[in-house]
């Protein structure tokens, strides 16, 4: 299983390469043929084959079920302007399993218990593992926005929106549309932060993909490249003491803070660390958006979470601020009798799970960027640079 | 699929799905779907808004007039245990649940009509907390609590068209019409009549201290005698739960009287936990077709049996059969 893991992965990075003239219903299929989703049911040989095989209960060829799968997923498309997109498996689970789960959830307060702990561990544990082995994913950020849609949808259709004020609505809006345009420019720019190629070294990148498309032992040659990569950086002299490092995985001169990302396999200028969430590095030109969309999406989290919870709840009054009065839960005890507001409390509890999150996140960063080192400077062992707080500050912000 | 706009090009898609967004975005902060503002008496307005009107024995009584700046001026809030707990200085409290200050000379009258059916913790729990609060408010009251007394759907509505007939009969100037769950907070919210009648509970914690729809006209509403038998008082054909309050409010309307509330942090109120009533089937169609009975159907057209009046020491208790 784990070639046709590699093997999707070469697919996807040649699913990077944009095609001209295509209409939306063609694309480039694994054997650089062109293709139109139309024809998805036709001319498969590895599935006659295999079909053929396992009817007459012949021994199946592995590597024909290989290429019969890569063919299925390559032929899973929908429609898109400038050719069909894909559908990978990663990308279709968070929007089939989230409903799944916000309904089960919904249902009583044990198995709103045991899915949230069981949710919990299993994404940690996922994206610890996708972090130690540099795996290429999109499937936390197709989680994470399916879990916005899902939930905006949901706030709308659970909750009873007559006890909710125009205005807090209108702040919940604002608060969401400025943390989602705070991420969706961390995502444009963050290709701004990799480190121009020249075209030699454009030619080697070609070279390798080439290279392993065809050839099994790839995978152990990027392995080794990476620990090249590692042991390269581990060294600390090299950051402080050179003008420009040298990139070992691209061979090439890059400036002072650069640091290559396996993920993205790019020098990335003063990495910090790759997303999963957002699917991009987080870098020089898209720290600062970074920050800013989490700040925002904690204060949308809370104050969504909050109008859940005082729409379905008991609520009462803590403060007036400024004519505005602050409300909170005080008795949740009967939002599971009725399943709308079971799944509106789910969505809270998720919202604010998200939250505690981001605010682990953001503390992180701000003390990162207090000391002036970045999380991956931090991580390597340096512990801070000699200016000041207010120093630090200012070289973050200007 | 490009077109050509002020010499730019665009993408069809693009700007369709980006309309869409924008769409769907206008949608999602549009208010009418959410809570209402609604226009409401401000603090320093409310005193001279209340009428002052008391039965002929608190008229005849030689004592100072009481003073009701400080309360309303205070505002506090006395939803607080010691008040709910139990009744105190219980020897106040006239037979019927009647009260009067003794010190000064009450300005309003007010029988408070609550309609009832198997409800006790709730009685409970009200009863000792309108008991120390109304007190609090030095006016002079007395408390109905009209209970339907047989195995048909509860009819709320017509409850209170039978309340309204008793507290006449005690000449009480002012009628507050008041359900048994719901608990005022805040003491500025005197319990008498203003010139239109008033919905007193528009800041009711389950939502969210707001109010749902301007037309909500339920809960606790204070009007005047006169006015509820010009309007030939309540439908008595709302049986099951919903219904009477919106047809009471159109039949307001339908009379051109318009009504008010109090700032909202004057008509602070909660509501006490209870199983949901069985709820009305045909209350829309009542509803839509109320109006072709406002003149027939009500205090006029109203029949029941009273079985028994007893005196309890903190209500008046009328059984009645509808």
């Amino acid at each position: 299983m784990s070639d046709y893991i590699a093997k999707c992965q070469e697919e996807a990075d040649s699913e990077k390469v944009s095609h001209s003239g295509l209409c939306c219903c063609e694309y480039i299929d694994h054997e650089n043929k062109r293709y139109n989703i139309i024809a998805c049911c036709c001319n498969c040989d590895d599935f006659d084959q295999v079909g053929t095989d396992w009817i007459t209960c012949r021994p199946i060829d592995r590597s024909r079920l290989r290429n019969m799968l890569l063919t299925f997923q390559d032929r899973l498309r929908i429609p898109w302007q400038g050719g069909a997109k894909q559908i990978t498996l990663s990308s279709l689970i968070p929007i089939f399993v989230i409903p799944l789960l916000i309904g089960l959830a919904a249902i009583n307060v044990y198995t709103c218990i045991i899915i949230f702990l069981s949710f919990t561990v299993i994404m940690g544990y996922a994206l610890n593992y996708v972090q130690r082995r540099s795996v290429r994913t999109s499937f936390f950020f197709v989680w994470i926005s399916a879990s916005l849609i899902y939930s905006i949808l949901l706030f709308q259709m659970t909750i009873p929106l007559f006890e909710v004020l125009p205005e807090e609505n209108l702040a919940l809006v604002i608060l969401s549309l400025i943390s989602l345009f705070c991420f969706y420019k961390t995502h444009r720019r963050a290709s701004l932060n990799n480190v121009v190629q020249s075209v030699g070294n454009q030619n080697d990148m070609a070279d390798i993909t080439e290279a392993s498309l065809t050839e099994e032992n790839a995978t152990d040659q990027t392995a080794l490249l990476i620990e090249d990569n590692l042991e390269e950086s581990q060294s600390p002299e090299d950051v402080s003491s050179n003008l420009s490092n040298i990139c070992s995985t691209c061979r090439k001169c890059v400036p002072l803070r650069t640091a290559h990302c396996s993920v993205c396999r790019a020098c990335i200028r003063r990495h910090d660390h790759h997303s999963y969430w957002l699917n991009c590095c987080i870098g020089e030109s898209n720290h600062r958006y970074y920050i800013a969309g989490l700040f925002f999406a904690f204060l949308a989290l809370l104050l969504g979470a909050d109008l859940t919870l005082t729409a379905i709840c008991h609520p009462f009054l803590l403060a007036y601020i400024l004519g505005l009065q602050i409300l909170l839960p005080d008795d949740c005890s009967e939002v599971f009798d009725i399943y709308e507001f079971g799944i509106a409390f789910v969505i809270a509890t998720y919202a604010l799970l998200i939250a505690v999150y981001i605010v682990v996140i953001l503390v992180r960063q701000l003390y990162f960027i207090s000391r002036g080192i970045t999380l991956h400077e931090g991580k390597k062992g340096i512990s801070g640079n000699n200016k000041t707080l207010k120093q630090n500050w200012k070289g973050f912000l200007l | 699929m490009n077109i050509k706009i002020y010499q730019r090009n665009y993408n069809v898609i693009e700007l369709l799905v980006r309309g869409a967004g924008a769409l769907l975005v206008i949608y999602w902060i549009m208010p009418w779907r959410f809570a209402s503002h609604y226009e409401y008496i401000q603090r320093k307005d409310i005193r001279h808004e209340l009428i002052d009107q008391v039965t002929s024995n608190i008229s005849m009584q030689r004592l100072p007039p009481c003073e009701y700046n400080d309360i309303l001026a205070n505002n506090v809030n006395t939803y607080r245990t010691q008040f709910r707990e139990h009744v105190l200085r219980g020897e106040e409290i006239l037979p019927g649940g009647e009260y009067f200050p003794e010190d000064c000379s009450a300005r309003f009258s007010t029988a408070i009509i609550v309609p009832y059916r198997k409800r006790e913790e709730q009685l409970h729990a009200f009863l000792i907390y309108m008991h120390n609060y109304l007190r609090q408010q030095r006016i002079h009251y007395r408390i109905f609590l009209v209970e339907q007394y047989d195995h048909k759907p509860f009819n709320r509505a017509k409850l209170f068209n039978i309340g309204s007939n008793i507290a006449a009969e005690f000449e009480f100037p002012c009628l507050i019409l008041h359900d048994v769950d719901l608990l005022p907070m805040n003491l500025g919210q005197i319990y008498a009549c203003t010139q239109k009648p008033r919905h007193m509970c528009s800041a009711l914690d389950i939502f969210r201290f707001t109010l749902p729809y301007r037309g909500l006209f339920g809960g606790v509403v204070a009007i005047r005698t006169q006015q509820y038998r010009f309007i030939n008082g309540m439908s008595n054909l709302f049986e099951g739960w919903g219904g009477e309050d919106d047809d009471f409010f159109n039949r307001l309307n339908w009379h051109k009287i318009d009504i008010c509330r109090f700032e909202p942090s004057y008509s602070t109120y909660t509501m006490m936990k209870h199983k949901p009533e069985k709820r009305n089937k045909d209350r829309i169609a009542l509803l839509k077709s109320g109006y072709k009975r406002f003149l027939s159907d009500g205090l006029n057209s109203l029949i029941y049996k009273e079985k028994e009046r007893r005196i309890h020491s903190l209500f008046t208790h009328i059984l009645v059969e509808t």
